[in-house]
């Protein structure tokens, strides 16, 4: 299965959020990376049918999907940044409208229903009512929702937001489980989330997407900018104006080791080292 | 492409999602009945004040009815998943409209004619026609409410719009209403026929349904 994003483009007045846009995504989890207001949820949208392009083609297996894309509804398996719909029944009764009004017979989507709760652990608060879930339990019923259907294409926006760390690998897990036989397109602002998960990645900012056939790409954008130098404690708020920050670490001798990012050398005695996936992400971000 | 086909919201579903909102209006119908039974034991036109209680109540009940399990394509948290859904204007829109109608106004017409045969002489009339038009009423009433709140994507004004409605035609006896004179049977114009008005009020009262199922497929409108 393959999506195929040629030339999108959508302005709202005179903000450009998506700037030509081509993109090509095959089975698996696809990560797309990108800071708040780059885009990412523009592009979910018209993905999703919700918003329309200025201008641009989808293909989804080499069907044009603006085209049909009442049909296509049928294929997609949405996640939203923002799920808290229909507070006032239960979670399985949540699914079980959510398969009606996605075409799923009767008996068909009792299986499912009861397979997914499994799936997403959710079995035990099949009764509990969807106001009642905390959330990380809504996050995991959203994206059981996505699953009903077994949609080709499932997308899914800023998953982790608000989760806490544990929730957050769980959910990772999840992801990864039902990505086999299908595209998964993972919106984040949050590098941890397809660092260890994401079998492609794009970066998203201004509208503009970069994709990278893999992590070490990305990493090598940054090659010859991210120095490691050792500062006294003292020292260090003089770096700390003149240069960005990437991280620091006390060493034995009470020193500090800091990378930081530039351009150029920032001293006789920095040395220059591998980058990692952020600083990658950060150099381009910044270019 | 998948050839799989929409089929309505379960109507248990829906009259869940009616909340406690749907049926407190129940409750308010019955904790009227009983005021006017004790409060009003002697008046000579309780049944007449009793049918005008039941039936002004009734028009804020089915919007109630109406409008919340529309909430969810409006409401920021969830109108993103349920318009991204394959929903339609026919199944989802229009005919679970008019199942929520029915199954609403079937119990309030059912009680208004409870009310006519108990009582005595002080009634008002309780024929087809005004059976006719008291449905016919609260058909238009429910389209105009949702229509005006699938446009505006604003719950307020989609209670406010028919409720003042009704209060114009109530309180000025059909003036300024025109043919939607949605009270012509608590508050009759002279020499008016009923049925004229019955029929004006379910013709527009259709039009403004399929308006909604119109508008309820318009994701980029909704989504604003």
């Amino acid at each position: 299965m393959r999506l195929k994003i040629e030339g999108l483009s959508k302005s709202y007045k005179d903000k450009k959020a998506l700037d030509s846009v081509d993109l090509f995504i095959s089975n698996g989890i696809y990560g797309l990376l990108g800071p708040n207001g780059a885009g990412k949820t523009t592009l979910m949208r018209i993905l999703a049918g919700l918003i329309a392009p200025d201008e641009g083609k989808i293909e989804f297996d080499g069907e044009d999907i603006l085209k049909n894309i009442d049909q296509f509804r049928y294929k997609i398996g949405y996640l939203p940044q923002e799920f808290g719909c229909y507070k006032s029944i239960s979670v399985k009764e949540c699914l079980d409208t959510i398969g009606v009004l996605k075409g799923i017979s009767a008996s068909e989507r009792k299986k499912q229903i009861e397979q997914i709760l499994i799936e997403v652990n959710l079995s035990n608060e099949a009764k509990k009512k969807v106001g009642a879930l905390s959330g990380g339990m809504r996050r995991r019923l959203g994206i059981a929702q996505a699953m009903l259907g077994n949609p080709a294409f499932i997308m899914v926006d800023e998953p982790t937001a608000g989760l806490d760390p544990e929730e957050r690998i769980r959910f990772r897990g999840f992801i990864r489980r039902i990505a086999s036989n299908r595209v998964v397109l993972l919106s984040t602002h949050i590098i941890e989330d397809i660092k260890n998960n994401c079998d492609g990645l794009a970066l998203i900012n201004n509208g503009k997407v970069k994709q990278f056939d893999s992590f070490e790409d990305l990493e090598n954008m940054a090659i010859g900018k991210v120095w490691k130098m050792v500062v006294g404690s003292n020292d260090f708020y003089k770096i700390d104006s003149k240069y960005k920050i990437l991280s620091t670490n006390t060493n034995t001798n009470n020193y500090l080791e800091v990378r930081v990012y530039s351009e150029v050398k920032p001293s006789e005695d920095a040395v220059a080292v591998q980058p990692t996936v952020e600083e990658g992400y950060l150099t381009w971000i910044n270019a | 492409m998948d050839k799989r086909i929409n089929k309505m919201v379960p109507l248990i579903f829906d009259l869940k999602t009616v909340s406690y909102g749907g049926y407190f209006i129940l409750l308010a119908l019955v904790v009227t009945m009983i005021l006017h039974f004790v409060l009003m034991g002697g008046a000579a036109t309780k049944y007449i004040s009793l049918q005008t209680m039941v039936f002004i109540i009734s028009v804020v009940g089915i919007l109630v009815w109406i409008i919340t399990p529309y909430l969810e394509i409006v409401n920021p948290e969830s109108k993103e998943l349920i318009l991204s859904l394959p929903i339609d204007g026919l199944r989802y829109g229009f005919l679970r409209m008019l199942r929520m109608f029915a199954v609403y106004t079937s119990p309030v017409l059912l009680l208004l004619y409870f009310i006519y045969s108990i009582s005595n002489g002080d009634k008002l009339a309780y024929g087809m026609v005004d059976v006719f038009l008291i449905a016919g009423a609260l058909f238009f009433v429910s389209g105009l409410g949702m229509t005006a709140f699938l446009l505006s994507r604003n719950l307020i004004i989609g209670y406010g719009i028919p409720i003042l409605w009704v209060a114009i035609s109530f309180f000025y006896r059909g003036g300024a209403s025109w043919l939607w004179h949605t009270c012509q049977w608590i508050c009759p114009k002279p020499f008016e026929s009923s049925l004229k008005y019955a029929v004006s009020h379910w013709i527009t009262g259709m039009v403004l349904y399929i308006i909604s199922a119109f508008i309820i497929k318009q994701r980029k409108y909704l989504m604003g």
